[in-house]
């Protein structure tokens, strides 16, 4: 075996060497941190601590009697309604915080000198610093929650109408009172102890709060057909006018507009789908006196329905299809007739 | 069948995952963004689908992850916006890579912070606790539709928001040494009361101490509480009782005598009444008596001349707006020291170590052999620390869990109530322009090569 400093000679044939060199070699590397973060240095021999796992203490801080990591500025939750994700860039790496005056300091237990520049670049409400477009959503007051059970429920304004005024998305607003609903019944029924009171409080204090005009959803959103994803080319007259109305013929799509109103029809949701299911029509065959059985017979669509004599079901294979039966039990699907 | 949980957080190798482990809290942020420099593109897509897979159904197999697979990539368009051609603002495609899992049962119950991990949350369903429309579903692997409403046993997510429970020898120690602190703290208040007063009304403002107001608040609540109790203890009885007292105390008693324990007003009545007392013929027998058996004094007595009657009910009256007099004044005074809250500082009080006292020490040995003869009441904390109802399987009183902050992501495809522990899903998650509704640590370059390697690979990627 040859190391690349004992090798010599042209770069050629140092590149050949090399490639046989790191044929069986791991290319594995020690995942350490990416900023410089202090180094365990000797100790004794027993100790069998490695270099990360000392790091990882030092990001940790000290634990008090209790066992809790006060130094650690991630360690409580936030209880102001301003998230506290995590800013390596920021503070050079260090976590630390003096637990009385909340002074951020670095491992040394200086005060930390924040980098400015990453301070600003950053969007406080991106929990992931490597992902800027994953943000956390805005959480509705209680007040607020309670005003859209009012208008839906209570007062039976359309859905549509409540969700322009607060500037919410209509299956927020309707999954919004469905939930206060089900809140309403527990509370009720003394269900809500104090634990998830308290429980629901904490979440409820660490996430950003939703104001009105400021976070407004965008309610004039369309799913981007899969045709518009691809390119297609056609000729036509320079001089001939061409627009988005159009491309959308050409594509054979419906303009946005009528995609707009339907899914604001529907509310792009399905338990309001649910309720236009038609319901079968179903009779039951004339009983004869000798007849042991009663036939019932429900109409349905060939095709739709069982399958064919001879199908295959797939039950076997990786890519199986799966149902859920009205108990909740995952069955195989019956197979498409084919 | 899940993977198997190997080096799932192993420091050395750094992968980020779905969960809320500390040493996992510690790999995201001493993760560097992906390096693809001096890469082929089958390494960079390699390097990609690892470090991402490591992420997104860590705990599915390769096989089952791929038939999941979708090459299709859901995105929606701002109408408004492109109307008023405002097009500039990417939308992130390539981060809708593994949007199909998260339709998935067991991946929306950790988005909506049910449970700690997708693990967790896949025992969860597998131990029954999840119902999704009402029917209970075993499956982690369910596929949710948009209006799908789940819920989780409230237990199960207060286990898995909450602290540990500590064990019983854990709790001891901590309650040996919080005890030892509280008695050091009590000799020293007992010894120099200004001092840890003051000490004690600087100590700030950590997070978790009491803000400024709070104190506010609970002296005014404190002082409040003190007002009741003096106005419910000064009854009828209790004034004769007190004027009595006070009327007897010196020989020949006037006005001044009076106003040492009432104010201008109730001395004055206070004084008249003691005046009618001790012309009473038994006078002398109200003085040895006790407040409560001064009642009879109140209550009519029939056999009694009209005279003596009338007396006997001048003598009520009285008794009557003296109580009723010096409750006002009570409430007066307690209004008047009542702090604004904009107040600076709180005032000393010099008897405010009259209540405090020392704590046993507690019998180890004995507190290990049966729990329940922990004797701890502190004034923060009653029963052994975290164990005030050892039945429950997470610290007591609810706690939330240490190093929650930087994982509390509040998705935008599902809205969840805590308070009921039941969630609606709204819809599949999307990309929209400028924000992808799939939580991911990995930016558009890696989901990108992702995408790339699995859209390839997977045949019927439908």
């Amino acid at each position: 075996m040859f190391t690349s400093s004992q090798l010599s000679g042209s770069a050629s044939h140092l590149t050949t060497a090399c490639q046989q060199q790191v044929r069986h070699f791991s290319r594995r590397r020690i995942a350490y941190p990416y900023y410089p973060a202090p180094r365990m240095g000797r100790t004794h021999e027993k100790d069998h601590k490695t270099n990360l796992k000392h790091q990882m203490n030092l990001f940790l801080g000290k634990k008090n009697y209790k066992g809790e990591y006060v130094g650690n500025r991630y360690f409580n939750a936030p209880q102001d309604h301003k998230p506290n994700y995590i800013t390596p860039d920021a503070e050079n790496g260090s976590p630390l915080i003096n637990p009385k005056t909340g002074e951020q300091l670095d491992y040394y237990g200086n005060k930390l000198e924040k980098r400015e520049s990453a301070v600003k670049r950053r969007n406080p409400l991106a929990p992931f610093p490597n992902n800027q477009f994953c943000t956390t959503n805005f959480a509705l007051s209680e007040a607020d929650k309670e005003e859209i059970y009012q208008k839906v429920i209570v007062e039976k304004l359309p859905i549509q109408e409540v969700a322009v005024s607060f500037g919410l998305r209509i299956p927020r607003v309707e999954a919004i009172s469905r939930l206060k609903e089900i809140e309403k019944q527990w509370a009720k029924g003394k269900k809500i102890t104090t634990e998830l009171q308290t429980m629901s409080q904490t979440m409820y204090k660490m996430f950003p709060l939703f104001e009105r005009p400021l976070h407004s959803e965008n309610l004039s959103e369309i799913p981007v057909p899969v045709k518009t994803l691809q390119s297609r080319f056609l000729t036509i007259a320079e001089s001939e006018p061409f627009g988005p109305v159009d491309a959308a013929k050409i594509l054979g799509l419906e303009p946005a507009e009528q995609t707009l109103e339907n899914l604001a029809k529907t509310g792009g949701h399905s338990t309001t789908l649910k309720s236009d299911v038609k319901a079968k029509e179903v009779f039951t065959a004339k009983v004869e006196e000798k007849d042991r059985y009663v036939f019932k017979f429900t109409k349905a669509k060939v095709g739709s329905v069982g399958f064919r004599y001879g199908t295959t079901l797939r039950d076997n294979k990786k890519d199986r299809k799966f149902t859920y039966d009205n108990s909740g039990k995952m069955v195989n699907a019956l197979p498409l007739s084919g | 069948m899940p993977r198997k949980a190997q080096l799932l957080n192993s420091l050395s190798r750094g992968r980020v995952r779905a969960s809320w482990n500390k040493y996992n809290l510690y790999n995201l942020y001493k993760k560097s963004r992906v390096n693809f420099t001096g890469q082929n593109l089958y390494q960079q897509k390699w390097t990609a689908k690892q470090e991402t897979r490591a992420y997104h159904g860590e705990h599915l197999t390769e096989s089952r992850f791929q038939s999941d697979f979708s090459s299709k990539l859901e995105s929606v368009a701002h109408l408004d916006a492109s109307l008023r051609g405002e097009n500039n603002v990417t939308t992130p495609l390539p981060l809708q890579t593994y949007a199909v899992l998260e339709k998935r049962l067991d991946f929306a119950l950790f988005r909506a912070m049910f449970a700690s991990s997708i693990r967790q949350a896949r025992q969860f369903i597998l131990q029954g606790a999840v119902t999704v429309n009402g029917i209970n579903i075993k499956q982690p692997g369910f596929t949710l539709q948009a209006g799908d409403i789940f819920h989780v046993a409230p237990e199960k997510v207060l286990s898995a928001l909450g602290s540990a429970k500590p064990s019983v020898k854990e709790a001891v120690k901590v309650d040996s040494t919080q005890i030892a602190k509280w008695n050091k703290f009590v000799k020293n208040a007992i010894k120099n009361p200004q001092t840890v007063w003051e000490a004690k009304q600087s100590s700030k403002s950590g997070e978790g101490s009491i803000s400024q107001e709070d104190k506010i608040k609970a002296y005014n609540k404190g002082l409040q509480a003190k007002m009741l109790a003096e106005q419910k203890a000064f009854t009828r009885q209790e004034a004769l009782k007190q004027t009595i007292q006070l009327g007897s105390s010196v020989e020949i008693p006037t006005l001044e005598t009076f106003q040492a324990k009432f104010t201008p007003e109730c001395a004055e009545i206070s004084y008249k009444l003691f005046q009618k007392l001790s012309i009473l013929p038994e006078f002398a027998t109200l003085q040895t008596l006790k407040a409560e058996d001064l009642s009879k004094v109140l209550t009519k007595d029939a056999s009694l001349s009209g005279a003596q009657q009338k007396q006997y009910s001048e003598l009520k009256q009285l008794a009557s707006s003296l109580t009723n007099t010096h409750q006002q004044a009570l409430k007066t005074q307690a209004d008047s020291n009542m702090l604004d809250s904009s107040a600076k500082t709180i005032p000393y009080d010099p008897k405010w170590t009259n209540t405090l006292s020392f704590h046993d020490k507690l019998d180890k040995a004995a507190v290990l052999e049966d729990e329940k003869s922990a004797k701890v009441d502190l004034p923060w904390q009653k029963g052994l620390y975290g164990r005030a109802d050892p039945t429950k399987t997470y610290f007591t009183p609810w706690k939330v869990r240490p190093f929650i902050a930087p994982f509390a992501i509040l998705p935008a495809h599902i809205e969840i109530s805590f308070e009921t522990c039941h969630a609606v899903y709204m819809r599949d998650p999307v990309a929209l322009p400028g924000k992808s509704e799939v939580i991911s640590p990995f930016g558009l370059d890696v989901q990108e090569r992702a995408y790339m390697w699995y859209t390839r690979r997977v045949k019927n990627g439908k």
